[in-house]
């Protein structure tokens, strides 16, 4: 076997190898549980999960559904983006359930946007209606 | 406020020149030890001038560790081998000074341009925000139809696949903070593997020559300004789209691949892109660049008057930085030649892979080593590395397209 020819199977041995743990340690990691309150800016880019009611929702022209989850008297911004609204009504979430008032679970990555954290949900079973 | 803004900016300069010199860091590797500083200022314009000034000054200075030491970060990745060409001739300065050429002419006919289109610019936005996947799709599919023979064809897939799957990979999943994902993936796959690769090759910087004339026409010169600043504003306007694939797509429209154009049209690029994101911000609310993201978030509002006084700050600090880059590419090279080519790429390398795993942590060694291997790849089945862009493109594609739920849930992470 000719030197280059190795040198490519051994970077792409190395590049799935890499690949394949990355993914691993991706899908055994648990996100935090943590009251509203207890989310920070130091935790933006981590997999959070957390409860509360809807105190606020609007939705934009464009598909976009934004909501706001209190508890205890801290809030924080779940905005669900339209492609993510898609993904819920096609796994048959009734969109009716995220209502003004209703309890929720939220797990996602937490993020900051124009100075006020978010969590930002990736998918389908990421929101659920704890009660109506 | 004119005194302060004076001093800050020489102060944004120095940092950055020192940003700028140290191989693999890059201006989203200091803004968060910047944003860290902002107790010092009472004043958040004080903090805005700072980190565009330093952003500017590294935008000009990173060219002479990558053309020297050849350890570039991303947006300098695809002047390598063109600026190594003109360096083992002996014309490394000559390089550095495209650089500067491009850098300051593109920033000019950059800013101009922008105000002539700025009115519809929000316009463009808005209309192409839902095609916005088929376009990144078909700078994709350019980009691979680019390397024209069918078996580097095929290898392009590869490379854009393996990292498009990596990027998808890394960027939603909470493996680590997202803003710090970043740095191992580009210092790996743009820096590291060229360094590890030129370890077994080359053992000394060549003696560079005294004469510094460039050796290009007027009238290319021009051309390679002009399409640089309008590829810059396009990287501006397509999200992950970036300076390589900007370049590569500039040079390949233009029928110029002359080692002198492309080192003025990567370098104006760049700079009429940090000019640029600032202004989209302004226009669009979306800021395009670390440095734009961080201005975001200390003036929360920018206003018409704040971009102009920002763009003012870019103005000054590139005409300050454009001068020490010219002196020190003149002068850094005359230390560097006296090095063991060997040993410094060694401590280079040592320094990048220390500097990740003290900002980033075991997983971020894990992403750079992942990285570095995509990015050899790429070297030894001879296509441009640009295709490793792919980590942002895929991921993009995908989000825009509304995919990404369905994806991270097949995947399960």
């Amino acid at each position: 076997m000719k030197k280059p020819e190795l040198l490519i199977i051994v970077c792409i041995f190395f590049s799935l190898v890499g690949i394949v743990l990355i993914y691993i340690a991706a899908i055994n990691i648990e996100p935090t549980q943590l009251k509203i309150s207890e989310i920070s800016f130091d935790l933006v880019g981590r997999s959070v999960k957390t409860k509360g009611y809807i105190s606020y929702k609007s939705s934009h022209p464009n598909g976009h559904i934004f909501l706001t989850l209190s508890y205890d008297g801290s809030n924080i911004q779940v905005p669900l983006f339209a492609g993510y609204v898609s993904a819920l009504t096609e796994n048959d979430f009734d969109l009716n359930d995220i209502q003004k008032g209703s309890e929720i679970s939220v797990e996602g990555l937490v993020g900051e946007y124009r100075g006020q954290l978010q969590i930002v949900p990736r998918k389908p079973d990421d929101i659920k209606l704890l009660s109506g | 406020m004119f005194l302060e803004t004076v001093l800050l900016v020489f102060l944004g300069v120095s940092i950055g020149i020192l940003a700028g010199i140290t191989p693999g860091i890059h201006i989203n590797t200091m803004i968060p030890l910047l944003l860290s500083l902002s107790f010092l200022f009472p004043n958040p314009y004080y903090i805005a001038i700072l980190i565009v000034s330093v952003s500017c000054t590294e935008m000009f200075i990173d060219y002479i560790p990558s053309i020297f030491i050849g350890a570039p970060d991303t947006d300098t990745a695809l002047s390598v081998l063109p600026g190594h060409r003109l360096l083992f001739e002996g014309r490394g300065y000559e390089a550095i000074k495209l650089t500067v050429v491009g850098g300051l002419g593109a920033l000019l006919f950059g800013l101009l341009t922008i105000a002539f289109i700025s009115n519809i610019f929000s316009f463009l936005y808005e209309v192409s925000r839902p095609y916005m996947h088929y376009i990144i799709a078909i700078v994709v599919v350019f980009m691979v139809t680019s390397e024209k023979k069918s078996k580097k064809i095929l290898s392009a897939v590869l490379i854009i696949s393996l990292s498009g799957f990596f990027g998808f990979l890394t960027l939603n999943s909470s493996i680590m903070p997202q803003e710090d994902i970043l740095f191992p993936v580009f210092t790996g796959m743009f820096g590291l593997s060229g360094l590890i690769i030129s370890l077994s090759e080359r053992s000394s910087i060549p003696k560079q020559g005294n004469d510094s004339k460039l050796k290009i026409s007027k009238k290319e010169m021009i051309k390679s300004i002009v399409l640089a600043s309008l590829a810059g504003i396009m990287v501006g306007f397509l999200p992950a789209v970036g300076i390589s694939e900007a370049a590569t797509m500039v040079q390949y429209l233009g029928g110029s691949g002359e080692s002198r154009s492309f080192l003025i049209t990567v370098s104006g690029i760049n700079v009429a892109n940090d000019a640029f994101s600032l202004i989209s911000l302004y226009l669009v609310s979306n800021p395009r660049s670390g440095a734009s993201v961080a201005i975001q978030k200390i003036l929360t509002e920018l206003t018409f008057f704040d971009t102009l006084f920002l763009i003012g700050v870019i103005l000054f600090a590139a005409g300050i930085a454009a001068m020490l880059t010219l002196y020190l590419g003149k002068n850094i090279p005359k230390f560097l030649i006296k090095l063991n080519y060997r040993y410094l790429t060694l401590f280079v390398i040592t320094f990048i892979v220390v500097l990740v795993f003290l900002l980033t942590g075991f997983f971020g060694l894990l992403v750079l080593f992942t990285s570095t291997a995509i990015g050899m790849l790429c070297v030894f089945l001879e296509i441009r590395r640009s295709h490793c862009m792919g980590i942002l493109l895929i991921p993009t594609i995908l989000f825009f397209a509304e995919l990404n739920p369905f994806v991270v849930s097949a995947l399960g992470i």
